[in-house]
């Protein structure tokens, strides 16, 4: 009897013994795992923070990449524009490639080109496209947004606002073209094509372009024609 | 092998655009200056893709277009039309006449790389 509680007795501590190992195995496995945990939690966070650092970094990438590729592509629109108005000295051609970059480049089919006449007091229209331009084909230096803007020798926008030149709800912007400060005529835009909601910032570089460059070709090309030679 | 694309239009200043936007990439540049000469150069040079103006002397843009989705030999290059005619009516006229896709003048040469990349498979 006293054998049989001894070897219980026995048993019972022995179970006890095990099971406390058994438990101080697993706490230490806790621990391990624990630590194990927070060490990951961190690296994932740390992780976290490169990817967003890595897509800002892409972002602001892309935002340059279509920052240059805006700057090339108003670039191509000035050289374009530059090498057809320069790149002849025929008066049909001349105003033929106005015509081009006002449709194509800036978008608008309702325009006029005036050229300065009549001993230098009205503007004569040369050429143009759609009807607006044709309601005035003279207009007096100092008449209107139109005479206004060539007599100032001063860009007019519509879009930018009350303006010193009297307004006038038909007109879009009015483009002085000048040599040395010599009036040589105007361009008048009446309206962009309907799919073109608004100006934007590479039309004003093509306006600058042309106030220049199309007033030093139609000069040229005037007086070639004028002197026979073309 | 290089791809070909035909450029129509009869304005200088607009094929000269779209060779700028075209010049980084290596497709082979054919020029038409209008509908007739289109249909005549796809016949001939098999282009892989064809930019297309819609108003041009001699055959517009939608009557070369028709023409050539009737023929064997250019009826599955794809066309896509070059148009200053934003508005719906047009774009379905362009659709109506067999064209694939259609960009609108003042071209935004990134949307016109990314439908000639659509189209030609890049």
């Amino acid at each position: 009897m006293n054998g049989d509680q001894d070897d219980r007795g026995a048993y019972v501590r022995k179970v006890q013994a095990e099971t406390h190992q058994y438990v101080q195995v697993l706490l230490e496995d806790n621990l391990r795992l624990r630590s194990a945990l927070r060490t990951h939690e961190e690296r994932l966070k740390q992780l976290e923070l490169e990817v967003r650092a890595t897509e800002e970094a892409s972002r602001q990438q892309y935002e340059k990449f279509r920052e240059v590729e805006e700057n090339n592509s108003q670039l191509a629109n000035l050289y374009v524009a530059s090498y057809r108005l320069l790149g002849t000295l025929k008066r049909s051609e001349v105003l033929l490639a106005i015509q081009e970059i006002i449709a194509n480049l800036i978008g608008s089919e309702e325009f006029g080109v005036y050229e300065l006449a009549h001993g230098g007091e009205a503007l004569e229209l040369v050429t143009s496209m759609g009807t607006e331009a044709h309601k005035n084909r003279t207009i007096a230096l100092g008449a209107g947004v139109i005479g206004g803007s060539a007599q100032s020798r001063r860009l007019f926008r519509a879009d930018q606002g009350p303006s010193e030149l009297a307004s006038d709800p038909g007109v879009l912007v009015c483009i002085p073209l000048t040599l040395d400060e010599r009036l040589i005529g105007v361009i008048a835009i009446f309206r962009l094509l309907q799919h073109k909601p608004r100006l934007l910032p590479v039309d004003g570089e093509l306006f600058a372009l042309l106030g220049s460059h199309a007033a030093a070709a139609l000069c040229c090309s005037r007086l070639l024609t004028e002197a026979g030679i073309s | 092998m290089t791809k070909k694309v035909l450029l129509v239009d009869d304005s200088n200043t607009a094929l000269m655009m779209e060779r700028m936007i075209l010049s980084h990439t290596s497709y082979t540049l054919l020029t038409a200056r209008d509908g007739l000469d289109a249909v005549e150069k796809a016949r001939l040079e098999q282009p892989d893709l064809i930019l297309m103006d819609v108003v041009m002397p001699k055959m517009n843009g939608f009557e070369a277009c028709r023409l050539l989705k009737q023929q064997d030999a250019t009826k599955s290059i794809p066309v896509i039309m070059v148009t200053t005619r934003g508005e719906a009516e047009n774009v379905q006229a362009g659709l109506d006449s067999g064209c694939n896709d259609y960009v609108t003048k003042p071209i935004d040469g990134a949307e016109l790389m990314r439908k000639l990349r659509n189209f030609l498979g890049e």
